[in-house]
């Protein structure tokens, strides 16, 4: 399954809101390669939505959210070049 | 029952439908009180009974005679209103294990939610409401003024978003290679039960609370109830009034935005039915008040990072960055209290307060709305396309 797949990089955002949230995911998913996965930890509930809205919009693919308790986790992969 | 258990206890509902509930709520609610789904007014009620502590007399100010400062939050239908909505949104959060004390992330970000807080709350009383007053609710009491704020609040969260990304106000990434450990799932699942019984728990008392506002009067247990379904709402949609206007500016979310206004359009009729049958609107000055009230708010909400509504269950589910946003709006909002007759009579007082209902007769002023409701749907579609895979052409 893809939630087992390792992430390449992890981007911790504990105690972050919004928009800092969505701007950091965005702004370390541009430095990733082709094929990478990003994990995405938060504890705002906001980026529930936001995160895979914003994710998507931009262009990646977003595998995986996940709650655990007061944490959410993403896993965000960018496409390959078709 | 545990896959429904999921479902609509834990996982999050999508925000469209849940905002559309809200406003055919907000839409009974006010039929049934007469008066709107508000927040900030009360909160600046607080500030009045603080500042009575100290020996001043906020009573006899133009603004709390304008406001009303009688009795105790328990009297007052705003009052029982929001005790309802903090009660819900922490059953709520209670339910879906989601509650736990988050730090901020810097001392940096706490000054910077209390000061846009305070700025919020004084530019959402300064306009006489806040994304509700003067905006979800506010639209649907056809009053020119909450068109006027919605505008604004959108051009100050532009200004917002340019502060809020500002070097200063960033900290680095905490970027690691491979993945984080994530908390043991055994102990989280004991978390997880202990808050979902004592969810229910809660609830029991909320209900005994309502019974003890119902023997008060009908209005007041009945807007103890709404609060409650209210704060539940916001809470499992993740409702961020902030989001729809800041995000616009930032990454071209939509959802949120397109939630709102169709809330507003199903409040629309609701409200409108209401009115004919002789329930008063809620109508406002449409002054500069209005205008500069919204861009401080807008600035104030992205600053701060949630809105009046935004803070209180994100505060119920322990995010302690909100505690002190709360704080700053009731402050913010008091600022204006102390500060009416100056600001009042100049900004204010001496505009006229226009009903889109008598400018252009009951079904001109509905049609003039629902105008502005698709034209606002349209202008936030063409808004996305700015940002839609912007990565590719980058």
């Amino acid at each position: 399954m893809n939630t087992e797949r390792k992430p390449d990089l992890s981007l911790d955002l504990r105690g972050e809101h919004c928009p800092y949230n969505a701007i950091a995911t965005l702004e370390t998913l541009r430095t990733m390669q082709p094929g990478q996965l990003l994990e995405v930890v938060t504890d705002c509930s906001q980026s529930f939505h936001g995160i895979p809205e914003d994710a998507t919009r931009h262009g990646y693919h977003c595998l995986a959210v996940e709650q655990h308790g007061p944490l959410f986790r993403f896993l965000i992969e960018v496409p390959s070049p078709a | 029952m545990s896959s429904l258990r999921q479902r609509f206890f834990v996982d999050f509902w999508p925000p469209i439908p849940t905002l559309v509930a809200l406003g055919v709520a907000s839409a009974y609610y006010f039929a049934l009180t007469g008066t709107f789904w508000a927040v900030t007014g009360e909160f600046t009620r607080w500030g009045g009974h603080v500042l009575s502590w100290f020996g001043l007399k906020p009573q006899e100010w133009s603004y709390f005679k304008i406001l009303g400062l009688q009795g105790t939050p328990l009297d007052r239908v705003d009052g029982v209103m929001i005790l309802g909505m903090f009660l819900g949104a922490l059953c709520c959060a209670l339910w879906a294990g989601n509650v736990g004390l988050r730090r901020p992330a810097s001392l940096r970000r706490l000054v910077q939610g209390l000061v846009g807080g305070i700025i919020a709350g004084f530019g959402a009383r300064l306009a006489m409401g806040c994304n509700l007053a003067a905006f979800f609710t506010g639209i649907p009491m056809f009053s020119v003024h909450a068109w006027a704020f919605m505008f604004s609040t959108v051009l100050g969260a532009w200004i917002g978003v340019k502060i809020t990304l500002l070097p200063f106000l960033r900290h680095s990434l905490r970027v690691q290679a491979g993945g984080s450990a994530m908390p043991d799932p055994k102990a989280l699942a004991r978390r997880t039960e202990r808050q979902w019984r004592l969810g229910w728990v809660l609830l029991l008392l909320s209900l005994v609370v309502a019974a003890w506002r119902f023997e008060a009067s009908l209005v007041l247990g009945m807007a103890f109830l709404f609060g409650l379904a209210y704060g539940g709402l916001i809470e499992r949609g993740q409702i961020c009034f902030t989001s729809a206007a800041r995000d616009l500016w930032t990454t071209g979310r939509t959802k949120v935005a397109y939630g709102i206004l169709l809330g507003m359009a199903a409040a629309c009729i609701g409200t409108f039915a209401a009115i004919r049958l002789g329930v008063a609107p809620k109508i406002f000055w449409m002054g500069p008040n209005a205008v500069l009230g919204g861009v401080l708010f807008g600035l104030g909400i992205v600053l701060a990072g949630g809105c009046e509504t935004g803070w209180m269950y994100r505060a119920m589910e322990g995010q302690m960055h909100f505690w002190v946003v709360g704080v700053g709006n009731v402050i913010g909002g008091t600022l204006v209290a102390v500060f009416w007759d100056e600001l009042g009579g100049a900004l204010a007082l001496p505009y006229p307060k226009l009903n889109l209902l008598e400018l252009f007769g009951p079904v001109g002023g509905l049609l003039v709305t629902y105008l502005g409701l698709a034209l606002s749907l349209a202008l936030v579609a063409a808004n996305a396309r700015r940002f839609s895979h912007a990565r590719k052409t980058r």
